[in-house]
């Protein structure tokens, strides 16, 4: 019972956390200086008033935002002024799969491989092998997706032709590979230096010693007491990371120009397509929210002492 | 410990420390050389930034001409562009840096040390925007406002203040029962003054290592954008710039993606290494 | 004899060469014996029975012999240690809030040892568990089981140790400071659980302390211990009646007696227990401390020598037997 009304109590303010984000994101854009038509400088006043009677924009703003707020309750996002034959929910069914695949396979790929790199490095350590993959990785901490992308683009589409250079294609894992890597990378060096750290931490703690002193087998004293108090850290850093992967996956889905939501939400800035941004950003916040909501219940899970006296 | 360090003062001592670091002091140099670099290439260097020539396109790198770095597709030299691009990384770094400073101690102080409700109401606005995409509430402004590079500082700093605020609000409410705080308060100093006197004073060291820490944060926000075509635009030019106009011709003149790339990850890994030797210089008994 | 440890040596690499911790201890435990080992924090005591178990920090240099029950346990593999630990030889430490796993359930940690070493099943090790916990008489053993390690009391997770250590019938236990972080009370209530098990169950002990008073109830025989060495080792009353080496002296006459003059401060020895780094193995590491310290005392060491039955110094000025 008390593990369902923490949830309710977060939900709840999950939910006037994403109030508040619509209505600032809102206001803001609608009070901004400048808006869609804009960039057609000569535009008939006309032609204008037309194209904002159409899109609503020539109501008072409390209006305008009261009938968002109801679309938004049926999960309509509005019009999209980028794509007119199409609106806002609309693009983001289609971006969606394409970027909710490359971000939860980057996020698995930098988990495990963050952590089975920490550990190794931890089980290794102040030996050559440690010095090697902690060096490899304080370089990934400090290489963006951005650098990283074109590079892997260049070595394993242009000189080996191994893998597509860019798009989509048939959503084959051919298409998911270099983007899937260069997003992940980063967030594999941060994790792997986490790991180690929290590994050497722990293997200190007098708990380890007590086990060791009943007994039990190496592989048990890592597997059973090591290992779920040094995933600890990792599980925390979850929410930043993944926070890490869905802003990287704006800037490679740019790259490898694959139909996802970051682009969508690029081409929407670029253009000043304010309803198709602000759904993105409303769709990325509550994913985040979320996710948060799951990363902290699973911390809860893992740590007893979290759950006592809450 | 010999005497003549115990005799040393706090300061002196973390100071001692960072200096025997050698990856922080190699942080350190190399930062220094790419920021005298960034300073005085461009006054002395024998091109100009936007000095474009037809015969010279996208030649690669040589040391004939001065086209130390080769030339892009206009023509134009990329070493004076790549050092007047840092010019402008390393200044958006270090103004969104500090506006996130001001508004992340400001604010965490006066939470930490008022306490109770006002406290609470502060730090639950400091968890909301935490949950959120930072980068694209700053595309958001930055869309809503224009991609003017003042409002680019801006926009940045307003959003990055978040992990100051919660650690100068820590520092606070560990200071604030402390006895000077409390003589401070007995003799009726204003809360203002206690604020700006003792306790943002005392909360110094955490406050330095994470500035350290977030000027690389915000190079890598301001390379984005201009990566995504969002930040700096042309005439002027950063490293995001250079290398998403370097990405776009990786198959013809792949220098034009490595100089500025590795311009902006060595400024990375210094301003990390000199952060870690800061922390581990100022709180010692951190790591083991 | 159950354990006999000779010329047990442990060092551990420094700069510039080593350090050594332990320097030549001879120590024997009968069957049913209560060892008692006694010494400031960085003699040795401890570091002693982690090196014969396989358990001194890493890197350690372990040299020298200890024989358990017909084994020589130096050099044993890892794997064979393992099967002694916590199924013949039983270890208790200090407690302290991290001394058990925290995000493992009591009844878990417990049962652990009997599937490893027994291949008990889970339901057979709780119920055994359970046993364990109520002759330990901790209160509500039931609810315990199902309880984390910080949702107990300091008195109560120390008892959950050495239920632990005592799961699959020892016949050695090694206690290592087992009371030091409790409070009086509990304190006494624990040692006389080791004085029942050690008449009940015919359990061999070695309690490591400190504090000269802990082991006084409970020792047979008590080895002192200064900067590695055992200085003095004596059937306990003789010990503690007529105490031979100066250190002993000192260490005896800074204990509270219900039986001497009340009030007064307590003699206490004076400066500091030595670095281990700093001492060298020409004359007696206590002499810098000792009150009839002579010029030999600097240039010798002391051997070990008789001076009654079972009862052995190492001191230049105590004459032997």
């Amino acid at each position: 019972m008390r593990l369902l009304s923490f949830i309710l109590g977060r939900a709840a303010v999950a939910l006037l956390t994403i109030l508040v984000i619509v209505t600032a994101a809102f206001f803001l854009t609608r009070l901004a200086p400048g808006g869609p038509f804009d960039a057609e400088v000569d535009l008939d006043p006309l032609v204008r008033a037309n194209l904002e009677r159409t899109y609503g924009l020539d109501q008072p703003i409390g209006i305008q935002y009261r009938r968002y707020l109801g679309a938004l309750a049926a999960g309509d996002l509005g019009p999209s002024t980028t794509y007119p034959d199409r609106g806002v929910s609309e693009l983001i069914a289609d971006g969606l799969p394409v970027s909710l695949r490359i971000g939860l396979a980057a996020l698995a790929i930098a988990t495990a491989a963050g952590m089975a790199a920490g550990i190794f490095a931890a089980r290794n350590r102040n030996r050559p092998v440690d010095a090697l993959v902690m060096g490899v990785a304080s370089l990934g901490v400090a290489l963006p997706a951005f650098v990283v992308a074109p590079f892997l683009t260049l070595l394993f589409g242009i000189y080996l032709s191994w893998l597509p250079v860019a798009g989509w294609g048939d959503g084959s894992l051919r298409h998911w590979v270099l983007p899937v890597v260069s997003l992940a990378l980063p967030q594999v060096a941060a994790i792997a230096r986490l790991t180690r750290g929290a590994m050497l931490e722990t293997l200190s703690a007098d708990f380890v010693r007590t086990a060791r002193a009943k007994g039990l087998p190496e592989r048990r004293v890592i597997s059973a007491h090591v290992l779920p108090a040094a995933v600890l850290p990792v599980v925390s850093y979850l929410g930043p990371a993944i926070a890490g992967v869905l802003t990287g996956s704006v800037i490679v889905e740019q790259i490898f120009a694959l139909p996802g939501l970051g682009r969508f939400f690029v081409q929407g800035a670029i253009n000043r397509d304010y309803g198709l941004v602000l759904g993105i950003v409303i769709l990325y916040a509550s994913a985040l929210i979320l996710l948060n909501l799951l990363v902290d219940l699973a911390y809860g899970w893992l740590d007893p002492r979290t759950r006592t006296g809450r | 410990m010999t005497g003549a360090q115990t005799r040393r003062g706090p300061v002196a001592l973390a100071a001692a420390r960072f200096a025997a670091n050698r990856q922080a002091m190699a942080g350190v140099v190399c930062l220094l050389l790419i920021a005298l670099l960034a300073i005085i290439v461009p006054l002395v260097w024998p091109h100009g930034i936007e000095e474009a020539s037809l015969d010279r396109i996208a030649q690669p790198p040589s040391l004939a001409d001065f086209h130390w770095f080769g030339t892009d597709a206009n023509g134009r030299d990329l070493f004076v562009r790549a050092f007047y691009g840092g010019r402008i990384s390393l200044a958006v770094g270090l103004v969104a840096t500090v506006i996130a400073l001001v508004i992340g101690v400001a604010w965490g102080a006066t939470a930490g040390y008022l306490g109770g409700t006002v406290d609470l109401v502060m730090m639950r606005v400091v968890d909301v925007l935490y949950a959120l995409p930072l980068l694209f509430l700053i595309i958001v402004l930055v869309t809503v406002f224009g991609n003017n590079i003042i409002l680019i500082f801006a926009a940045i700093g307003a959003v990055e203040w978040l992990t100051m605020a919660r650690i100068v609000r820590g520092q606070a409410i560990a200071l604030r029962n402390r006895e000077f705080i409390e003589s401070a308060r007995a003799i009726d100093l204003p809360p203002g003054r206690i604020l700006a006197r003792y306790i943002i004073p005392n909360a110094i060291g955490p406050v330095i290592v994470y500035a350290t820490l977030l000027i690389p944060i915000n190079i890598i926000i301001e390379s984005a954008l201009s990566f995504l075509g969002l930040g700096v635009q042309e005439p002027l030019t950063s490293w995001g710039l250079l290398i998403s106009q370097g990405a776009a011709q990786i198959d013809s003149a792949p220098w034009l993606l490595g100089f500025p790339a590795i311009l902006l990850v060595l400024t990375m890994l210094s301003f990390n290494f000199i952060g870690d030797g800061l922390r581990d210089a100022l709180d010692p008994g951190a790591r083991g | 004899m159950l354990l006999e440890v000779s010329g047990l040596r442990v060092a551990y690499p420094a700069r510039g060469g080593e350090v050594a911790v332990v320097r030549g201890v001879d120590l024997a435990v009968a069957p049913g014996e209560c060892l008692g080992i006694v010494g400031e924090s960085g003699s040795g005591k401890s570091q002693t029975m982690l090196a014969i178990l396989g358990l001194a920090g890493p890197g350690a240099r372990v040299s020298g012999s200890a024989i358990f029950a017909g084994e020589e346990l130096v050099g044993m593999p890892q794997s064979r240690l393992q099967g002694l630990r916590g199924d013949r030889i039983g270890l208790v430490f200090q407690d302290s809030i991290t001394g058990l796993t925290p995000h493992m359930r009591i009844g878990d940690q417990l049962a652990e040892v009997l599937v490893v070493h027994r291949g008990a099943s889970p339901g057979a090790a709780r119920a055994e568990a359970l046993q364990m916990l109520e002759v330990l008489q901790i209160p509500e053993p039931a609810y315990r089981l199902g309880q984390y390690p910080h949702e107990l009391s300091g008195g109560m997770r120390q008892r959950v140790m050495i239920a632990m250590a005592l799961l699959c019938r020892p016949a050695l236990l090694i206690a290592d400071e087992p009371t030091t972080a409790l409070d009086t009370t509990v304190q006494a209530a624990i040692l006389r659980s080791f004085a029942k098990l050690k008449a009940h169950a015919g359990t061999a002990l070695v309690l490591i302390s400190h504090d000269l008073g802990v082991v006084a109830g409970l020792a047979d025989r008590v080895a002192v211990m200064y900067a590695g060495r055992i200085v003095e080792s004596a059937p306990a009353e003789q010990l503690f009646a007529t105490p031979r080496h100066p250190y002993t002296k000192g260490l005896l006459a800074s204990m509270p007696r219900l039986d001497g003059p009340p009030g007064g401060p307590l003699p206490a020895i004076e400066g500091q227990p030595p670095d281990p780094a700093a001492v060298a193995d020409t004359g007696c590491a206590f002499a810098p401390r000792c009150g009839i310290a002579r010029p030999a005392c600097m240039a010798d060491l002391p051997q070990p020598a008789a001076v009654g039955p079972a009862h052995r110094v190492a001191c230049h000025a105590v004459e032997p037997a």
